[in-house]
């Protein structure tokens, strides 16, 4: 009965290798650059020490916002590929189950090129000066 | 049922989800963006939505993917929330603020979905779907309350709203997961078995606990004291057009949202003192008294302190705020009966006050093109200029108050019914007490719009003579300043006060609503 628990080391272990192995085939093949700020432990910039009462940046949030989509993209379609070949043979849903899961991925597409076009997925706009904006800044 | 067929039922939100993915597309992809234009987008997916809701009015109710439920009760609901963000969407094209703003797509794109997530949460028997479409309901709140930029009394009044709102939803989602724990179960029909078996063993606090926590979450929607800090600051910061969206649609929908849940959770309680009289006495439990009277002390303060507050206030949209609260407790009255009565006059005088209040936002809305200041102050004298508009915020007003020719007398005629038919004396007479406390406030704005500051005397007549007649709108030429012509807000107006007048007989709306809530109780 314990042997089923193999099943988890097996799966830790290729979890293990995978964010090991990620991490030495990504020093193979990136520059080095030694200096402070590589160091750092938070690589979006952020200062590791001192008072947590400071101003974050208002782009961490759509950031985030913007991974969520993703996020939850992967979470939703997971279990709809995992039974989409039952449901496409079965007589009652059949394509309905192809066309539901490209619809779910085409909404959440229009609101990633909502983001793209609003430019919200560019980290360094700078200070935006659109026309009607004038006393933005 | 075939899938295709289930899907079929769900077609009005997704109808409504069109046309906020269309609103979103044709944002990114038209250069030159009119607010007019997507507004009529806005109004047309709308319409269709609402074209699919109407037949469902006398329906046989159904139950989709054991977690919609489309019956008639949920038809008569979402078309009210159809109803009001078509409101709020004519209104902001008339609205003068911000009128060169880039946010009015979005304005539209958060509307739909606002009214999405309020179609989702009263046409569920799921208690998470209800959660969920409450959450798609609250945060695209939060951002029309915000949604123009560089307006600070707008980011403010967001920035309360999305606090009370995260700290009562959190505690509404406590309660659900208590009601998860009582039931094993999120379906609204197994958790209400449960509720009775709890009760009939005498855990009544098991019960209590997570109700109240539950009503946290509707409170907060509904502006009930004490969950009501928000609504001034928030009604005073954003625009008129939302400011109506918050109190006429969200708050509605989320009257009869709870009023589904406690009909189905108690449904054993309820049913049981009618059908079932050989063992009903047994049945009923001490529990269903305790909450009664939690929710008719609820009802009492809301009332009184909205009534009271409002007497002081000088901004429009907060002294309506107040007025909101105040009319809330009196929808909380009805239903803390927590009967078929009480349920059907709640959702009746629910319906009656949709009219009402939204006409009285877009009459305030007319008037504050007019004057450019929404505080009391500024309607000085302007009843003599727009004597057909001052007359309606008259009606209006007098329907908000309860006075006889408007629906709002009949309407609160059955709440008192039905809080006296079960025994309730004195929360009828703090009802009595609230409506007279409102003649006060509401008579001060039409002294000012109409007895202070005359024009000349001949303007005067003229205008007296302009109103008596009621055919013209004669007053509007002698006016000093032209004034701007909004045909679609006097549209509007004239739509809510004739709506306000003629449902002084509630008769046909009552037969409607009966249906409904006895559908909801014996499900």
């Amino acid at each position: 009965m314990f042997f089923d628990y193999a099943n988890v080391f097996v799966f830790a272990l290729g979890g293990a290798v995978l964010v090991f192995g990620g991490m030495w085939l990504g020093s193979l093949i990136r520059p080095k650059r030694e200096g402070e700020a590589g160091l750092e432990p938070y690589e979006c910039g952020e200062k590791p020490i001192g008072s947590a009462w400071f101003r974050f940046d208002i782009r961490y949030y759509t950031v985030a916002l913007v991974y969520l989509l993703f996020a939850v993209e992967i979470a939703f379609l997971f279990p709809w590929a995992r039974v989409l070949k039952e449901a496409l043979a079965d007589d009652a849903i059949g394509g309905l189950a192809l066309v539901e899961g490209v619809v779910f991925i085409l909404v959440l597409a229009v609101g990633l090129a909502y983001v793209w076009r609003k430019g919200d997925l560019d980290w360094v706009r700078g200070i935006s000066h659109t026309p009607d904006d004038p006393e933005e800044g | 049922m075939s899938y295709a067929d289930s899907l079929r039922l769900v077609l009005p939100e997704v109808m409504v989800a069109c046309g906020l993915l269309v609103l979103l597309v044709w944002d990114l992809i038209v250069p030159k963006r009119r607010y007019w234009e997507s507004a009529v987008v806005a109004l047309s997916f709308l319409g269709v939505a609402a074209a699919y809701l109407i037949p469902r009015l006398s329906a046989t109710p159904v139950t989709v993917f054991a977690m919609v439920r489309v019956d008639a009760y949920a038809a008569i609901f979402q078309l009210v929330v159809v109803a009001a963000a078509a409101t709020t969407v004519i209104m902001n094209v008339s609205n003068p603020r911000f009128p060169r703003d880039r946010g009015r797509v979005e304005t539209q794109v958060l509307l739909l979905g606002a009214t999405l997530g309020a179609m989702v949460m009263v046409g569920t028997r799921h208690l998470l779907m209800m959660y969920l479409g409450f959450e798609a309901l609250s945060l695209s709140c939060y951002a029309l309350v915000n949604v123009h930029k560089r307006d600070r009394a707008g980011a403010e009044a967001a920035m309360k709203f999305v606090v009370y709102g995260a700290l009562s939803s959190a505690v509404m989602l406590y309660g659900i997961s208590l009601f998860f724990g009582l039931g094993g179960s999120f379906d609204l029909g197994e958790i209400g078995v449960a509720v009775s078996r709890t009760l009939a063993a005498g855990h009544n606090f098991q019960v209590l606990l997570p109700t109240l926590l539950l009503l946290a979450g509707f409170g907060y929607k509904m502006s009930l004291v004490p969950f009501h800090w928000w609504s001034p600051d928030v009604y005073h910061g954003t625009t008129t057009p939302i400011a109506s969206f918050l109190a006429t649609g969200s708050k509605i929908v989320a009257l009869a949202t709870l009023v589904r849940v406690l009909a189905a959770l108690f449904a054993g309680e309820i049913a049981g003192g009618a059908i079932d009289v050989a063992s009903g006495a047994a049945a009923l439990s001490s529990m269903v008294p305790d909450l009664r009277l939690f929710l008719a002390i609820g009802a009492a303060l809301s009332m009184l302190l909205g009534s009271l507050a409002a007497l002081q206030q000088q901004h429009l949209r907060r002294l309506l705020a107040y007025s909101s609260i105040s009319h809330a407790g009196f929808l909380l009255a009805a239903v803390a009966m927590l009967g078929a009565d009480g349920f059907d006059a709640a959702l009746l005088y629910g319906l009656c006050y949709a009219v009402m209040g939204s006409g009285t936002f877009v009459a305030v809305l007319y008037f504050c093109n007019q004057s450019g200041a929404d505080e009391v102050a500024s309607l000085r004298g302007l009843g003599w200029r727009h004597p057909l508009a001052g007359t309606a915020l008259v009606i209006l007003l007098a329907g908000l108050i309860g006075l006889p020719p408007t629906a709002g007398f009949s309407g609160k005629l059955r709440l008192l019914q039905a809080v006296v038919a079960e025994g309730y004396l004195w929360l009828a007479l703090i009802m009595v007490l609230a409506s007279l406390l409102s003649a006060f406030y509401s008579f001060r704005i039409v002294r000012v719009l109409f007895l202070e500051d005359r024009p000349s005397a001949d303007a005067a007549v003229a205008s007296a003579a302009a109103t008596a007649s009621g055919a013209s709108t004669a007053g509007d030429a002698e006016a000093p300043t032209a004034p701007r012509r909004l045909p679609l807000l006097v549209l509007l107006l004239a739509v809510f006060t004739a709506a306000t007048l003629l449902l002084l007989d509630l008769d046909p709306l009552a037969a409607l609503t009966e249906l409904a809530v006895r559908d909801l109780i014996y499900w």
